[in-house]
């Protein structure tokens, strides 16, 4: 008689092999790799009219021209943004590299800062724009561009990737009321910077503080680049060793710990928010900010008659820098459909583009800011209500007067022009974290300034190490190309 | 078909000796599928140099380097020393005040008191923790939060909660210990239920004091519940995060960067999976010495019965 029972074993070794055999399957494909190549219809217009798009972005209020527009844009392009895939702004790199790695991404064309330009392009995650650019009424007027954004933040590899809808610089923005009031002068190095900030601090009783400073980890990177920069650092020599253990960085973190100690001891935990607000709720005389807080400043209850913007200070006798992290530009993903990229591409580019742009960095309801020259030889844009609007409301205009809109186009202007660019090459991110949470540790006392610097050097190095010396060198070099293209840059 | 043929299948599958297995068979697929095969899986890439920034990289093999890495990584050490000390503290902390609640309540009151005390204390284990965590963040604002403000109308310091390296992660303790020590008042106080109240009469016949009855009668007979509580708890807190992440993001700094931050930061922001795996496997193995560790103690300290 045939024994029909099974033995415990098989049991477990099918069971086993079944399951092992599905796992491995679906597990063996690590990264996306890139979807299919773009092909251009021979009716572009008519194969994007009535798309309606997923975008993903950082919430908060940079989504709104999103909203303001979406009628308008649709109108002219047939293309329409039905949905907004949101995430915390320090989420934006993980959110859109998980679903990137995936090979399957639930957006059509996504926001992110140009950080990871260099690594979206280089990993095949977002489309070359270039074929499209030539498409008849497609242009992105590049031309208008100023040269960073021209010649940087939405280039790679000698394509273009990406559109830009938002011109982040460093500046400082100050209490104009009590410095005439104390008789102090806008200062222009940072030893003056942190004298006001320490009279300020002891001896007035008109504020709680002469200065605040961002600690939080998420941009922290960017308060600290700003004084590097202008104490001449660079981020690597010509074999790739880390240069931020140096006389510059000494002189950035030493200047940055005087700051400290006149600073708002709340310093340690300010993101943009709490940086923003401190300035905004009177508690600190002068920040180092981002080029929106202007237009929230002048829209406040509190200070919108009162507030300054300067250019960022320097060391003496050195060039200033201003630091450039954040701003915002449009890709498109690689892994959707071929007409979904072109509606994609359709509607960064309208959305980018002269009109509407204008309309987005002059309202203070969002956070973007100017990057076209356009945008800078009009200052009156800075004057007029959101044409795109319901009912085109008082909140929608960014200053009041025209001297107003003058002195924050000319303070962002001259700011640009000793901008410091930021680490954007495939990898940047790792370097760019690892510089931010030291940064982050040495606001919040938990390290002085050797140890801040030794511990950076260290992890550079390693990073280094881990991603390939030879192939990070390349990219630096790449990139060193594109910032002195755009006159950012030592020759 | 008769009934005679149907009895006689029924028949050979139930003489089948290891009927059971394939009873079992379809829930060890899915454990194989859902559990066992991505915990192998994730072994294999914590030997790996696997990044997904990196592209065109070969996957290698290089073995106990991203364990080595991570055992000489004074920021890896950091991170676990932090949850140390936030499980040891927040844990024996909600331990005791909700064990001397669950006393009073299970002695001292009874009826509509102890209905309202539930209703009261179980509010904040209902929120959802991302919940708490902003409301916490509100509470301890240095600014406007209402803490502050009360320290100063009664004239005491107003500290820098979340901004200050010494101070933020204690914030966080608070917060979880507001949450979570509900939990040990609601099972305690079933355990003191579950005591025979013979008990405690025969030691008050024998004239103990509440002291000694304490030691001697309710601590002894809740063993068992006091190790479940603890080890609910101390798992729970080991692989917290959620108001850690809403609160301060593991700042500023590092100061409150727990292992699991750490881990995650690794993963799903350097895309290092292969150190961000072999991370977990530590973490996993020094829960699991760390759980036999404190079952072992408490046997011993009761002569070696089995507590769970």
């Amino acid at each position: 008689m045939k024994d029909n029972r099974v033995s415990r074993r098989r049991v477990l070794k099918a069971t086993a092999a079944g399951a092992l055999s599905a796992g491995v399957a679906g597990c063996t494909d690590f990264a996306g790799g890139g979807g299919e190549e773009l092909t251009i219809p021979d009716d572009p217009d008519g194969a994007v009219e009535g798309m309606e798009l997923t975008h993903a972005m950082d919430e908060g209020h940079n989504t709104n021209p999103f909203d303001w527009f979406n009628d308008e844009i649709q109108e002219q392009t047939g293309v329409s943004v039905e949905t907004i895939q949101g995430f915390p702004p320090s989420e934006v790199y993980n959110s859109l590299n998980t679903e990137f790695t995936t090979g399957d991404t639930g957006f059509d064309l996504c926001s992110f800062y140009p950080q990871y330009l260099g690594e979206f392009a280089n990993n095949g995650h977002i489309v070359p724009l270039d074929d499209m650019m030539e498409i008849d009424g497609w242009d992105p007027a590049f031309d208008d561009l100023l040269a960073p954004y021209r010649n940087m933040y939405t280039q790679w590899g000698g394509n273009t990737y990406a559109l830009p809808i938002d011109g982040d610089v460093l500046m400082l923005v100050y209490r104009k009321d009590l410095f005439e009031q104390h008789n102090k002068e806008v200062p222009t190095t940072w030893s003056e910077f942190n004298e006001v900030a320490r009279y300020f601090t002891e001896e007035t009783n008109d504020i709680d503080y002469g200065v605040a400073t961002f600690g939080a980890r998420s941009y922290a990177y960017g308060w600290f680049l700003t004084r590097f920069g202008g104490a001449g650092g660079i981020y690597f020599d010509e074999d790739m060793n880390p240069q931020i253990d140096t006389e510059a960085g000494r002189m950035a973190l030493e200047s940055w710990a005087e700051t400290l100690e006149y600073a708002d001891p709340n310093s340690a935990s300010y993101g943009y928010a709490g940086l923003r607000d401190a300035f905004l709720n009177e508690r600190a005389a002068m920040i180092i900010q981002f080029t929106d807080v202007p237009k929230k400043a002048a829209a406040s209850d509190t200070v919108s008659d009162a507030w300054g913007g300067a250019p960022v200070p320097g060391f003496d006798g050195m060039d200033p820098a201003s630091s450039m992290p954040v701003g915002r530009v449009l890709g498109v993903s690689n892994y959707v459909e071929n007409d979904r990229k072109l509606a994609a591409y359709r509607y960064a580019q309208a959305i980018s583009g002269p009109t509407f742009s204008a309309n987005m960095v002059s309202d203070p309801d969002c956070g973007l800011d100017p990057y076209r020259t356009s945008q800078f030889d009009n200052p009156a844009i800075y004057t007029e209500p959101n044409e795109f609007r319901d009912g085109q409301p008082d909140s929608s205009i960014a200053f009041s007067s025209m001297e107003q809109a003058e002195e924050y186009a000319n303070a962002v202007g001259a700011t640009l022009e000793q901008g410091y660019p930021i680490p954007y090459w495939p990898g940047a991110q790792n370097y760019i974290q690892a510089l931010t949470i030291e940064m982050s540790r040495f606001v919040s006392d938990q390290q002085g300034v050797d140890q801040t610097l030794t511990n950076v050097q260290d992890e550079w190095n390693s990073i280094v190490d881990e991603l390939g010396r030879e192939s990070q060198l390349e990219a630096y070099e790449n990139v060193i190309d594109a910032w002195q293209n755009a006159g950012l840059w030592p020759s | 078909m008769s009934s005679d043929t149907k009895t006689s299948r029924l028949g050979r599958v139930t003489k089948n000796d290891h009927l059971e297995y394939w009873f079992a068979l379809p829930a060890i697929l899915i454990l194989l599928a859902l559990v066992i095969v991505p915990m192998l899986w994730s072994l294999y890439v914590s030997f790996t140099n696997l990044n997904l920034t990196v592209s065109g990289r070969a996957v290698e093999i290089i073995w106990f380097e991203n364990y080595a890495n991570l055992l000489t990584d004074r920021r890896f050490w950091d991170s676990v020393l932090k949850t140390a000390y936030y499980v040891g503290v927040g844990v024996t902390v909600q331990f005791i005040i909700g064990f001397a609640v669950a006393l009073i309540m299970a002695n001292y009151t009874d009826g509509w008191l102890n209905s309202l005390l539930f209703t009261v204390l179980l509010l904040p284990m209902m929120m959802a923790p991302i919940v708490a965590g902003l409301m916490w963040r509100l509470v301890f604002d240095e600014s406007f939060g209402p803490l502050n403000h009360l320290l100063g109308a009664v004239g005491l310091p107003e500290p820098s909660w979340l901004s200050s390296a010494e101070l933020a992660l204690d914030a966080i303790l608070i917060a979880d210990i507001w949450q979570w020590t509900p939990f040990m008042i609601l099972i305690l106080y079933t355990g003191r239920l579950a005591i025979n109240e013979d008990l405690y009469e025969a030691a008050k016949m024998d004239g103990a004091s509440k002291l000694f009855t304490f030691r001697h009668v309710t601590v002894p007979q809740m063993k068992g519940v006091i190790a479940v509580a603890l080890l609910l708890r101390s798992m729970d807190a080991f692989k917290f995060f959620d108001k850690m992440y809403v609160m301060t993001q593991g700042g500023p700094g590092t100061a409150s960067e727990l292992a699991t931050y750490y881990n995650y930061i690794l993963g799903f922001n350097e895309f290092a999976m292969g150190k961000a795996t072999a991370m977990s496997w530590l973490l996993l193995l020094f829960a699991v010495v760390l759980a036999n560790l404190f079952l072992l103690i408490l046997e011993r300290g009761e002569g070696g019965d089995r507590v769970v």
